[in-house]
């Protein structure tokens, strides 16, 4: 019994370090990392729109792009609360506007941060960033 | 040296090396938060922001890197210390394995990663200092280990607004641990009284926090709901302490089947009987289990924009470790059967 407790522990221990060493491996590749959390949360916007902030952090911009649109559309789906799709949509759009106004693209920039401003109209952080665009 | 002692420190220079390549890990969430323009604030104010003790930890460690490894310092300290206090609870051998599985179980990853996740290490090392010297001081006296007990709880409060729960986990653990002592009925006052003016001048800012707009950061779900959530998401966090297949920085108890929703309400409420149940019969059942729903049960009565997440769980875990650890030393007949108090 004592050596089958033993083998027990030592094969789940080997596991679980295992796991441990992939998973600190997971936390150092910011793109891993995402990737997985989409894998596991693919229906909630707000990691959309993280996996959208890794892509631009990254110099990726049609994947970016795609990203913030898909938080987008997931936003627009029944079910969840709309106090928490209208938030994730407001970051969605703003991000989205800043990327398109990085890429010269300022008529949609300004038509995003115009949408992102009317749903959030309060919020200082969305409010600064929607100025920049609108400055014109 | 004795054995148990060796195993620990095998344990330690094992966990370091696992987590060392964390030191260049990237920053996510609020990391910048914390290491950005904040960092360099007036510690005055953030002492009156009720985490002083995590902003100053970050005064020491400013950048990523530091930070990293001052999240690995922690959490190797922290697995000490589970180990000392699996130890004192069932013996020596019993400690060993409770701090192997809190340093090496992947649940733990993201507490140590993410830089963020600093005020709820600082939280569980400071709980854990209390839990030890409350237990120590109800058997062995000493002024100093009141004083140690004090000063630890009152730490936890400053590195984290949930660090409030070391109060009642400290309650906790001298009931079971030292039923019916002087020493235990005058530190439970105590601590009850404490609890009582703090519970009356912090009744504003909780109110506060449980009415927060979802915008702000409080939670977009009508509680009956949101309560039902966090119980699958605790759920789903116990299922990843057995078997770990489906970490994720993020997770969505919104996406869980509502069935397997109402199951994981009845599971907690089933996790409270068994603390009731096993109080007399199997106290290291009780204690753990008890630890887990304190270490969680604000995260049901305040709501948030977010579900417990994983590195939240840190505290928690700490049950569940010394209660596995002492499991496998018991099977090994290397700790007293789980019916015993060796405290």
């Amino acid at each position: 019994m004592r050596i089958g407790v033993l083998l027990i522990t030592a094969v789940v221990g080997v596991l679980w370090t295992s796991i441990t060493v992939s998973r600190v491996a997971v936390w150092g590749d910011e793109r891993a990392l995402w990737v997985s959390a989409v894998q596991h949360a693919p229906t909630k916007p707000r990691v959309w729109v993280n996996v959208g902030r890794m892509h631009a952090r990254h110099s990726h911009p049609v994947n970016a792009a795609a990203a913030y649109q898909h938080a987008i559309d997931l936003s627009a789906e029944q079910g969840r609360p709309e106090a928490e799709r209208r938030h994730a949509a407001v970051f969605a759009r703003i991000n989205l506007a800043l990327l398109l106004e990085a890429q010269g693209q300022h008529p949609l920039a300004v038509l995003y941060a115009r949408h992102a401003l009317a749903a959030a109209p309060n919020d200082l952080g969305i409010q600064g960033a929607a100025a920049w665009i609108l400055r014109e | 040296m004795d054995s148990p002692r060796v195993a620990l420190i095998g344990l330690l220079v094992l966990a370091a090396v696992v987590y060392a390549p964390l030191r260049s890990a990237p920053m996510v969430y609020e990391d910048a938060h914390y290491l950005g323009g904040n960092g360099a604030a007036p510690l005055v104010w953030h002492s009156l922001s009720g985490r002083a003790a995590t902003w100053a930890s970050f005064r020491v460690t400013p950048d990523p890197a530091s930070a990293h490894v001052g999240n690995i310092a922690l959490h190797l300290v922290n697995g000490a210390l589970v180990a000392g206090l699996g130890g004192s609870l069932a013996g020596p051998w019993a400690g060993a394995f409770a701090a192997g599985v809190f340093l090496l179980h992947p649940l733990q990853v993201e507490a140590v990663a993410y830089i963020t996740a600093r005020a709820d290490l600082l939280v569980t090392l400071f709980t854990l200092i209390a839990l030890w010297s409350a237990l120590v001081w109800t058997a062995a006296g000493g002024v100093w280990r009141l004083a140690l007990c004090a000063v630890a709880l009152a730490a936890a409060a400053g590195s984290k607004e949930i660090g409030l729960v070391a109060l009642p986990l400290t309650l906790l653990t001298v009931a079971v641990w030292r039923p019916g002592t002087l020493a235990t009925r005058l530190l439970t006052s105590a601590l009850c009284v404490v609890g009582a003016v703090v519970a009356t001048l912090s009744a504003g800012r909780i109110a506060a926090w449980i009415e927060t707009p979802a915008h702000l950061g409080g939670t977009a779900y009508a509680w009956p709901v949101y309560a039902r959530l966090q119980a699958a998401q605790l759920a789903e966090l116990l299922t990843l302490a057995v078997w770990p297949i489906g970490l994720s920085l993020d997770h969505d108890p919104y996406a869980v089947p509502l069935a397997l929703q109402v199951a994981s309400v009845a599971l907690v409420l089933g996790l409270v009987a068994l603390v009731v149940w096993a109080w007399h019969r199997q106290p290291m059942t009780a204690w753990a289990i008890g630890v887990v729903l304190i270490a969680v049960a604000p995260r049901f009565l305040v709501g948030s924009s977010e579900f417990l997440k994983e590195y939240q769980f840190v505290l928690a875990s700490v049950g569940l470790s010394v209660w596995l650890g002492s499991a496998v030393a018991a099977s090994l007949e290397m700790a007293p059967a789980w019916r015993e108090r060796i405290v």
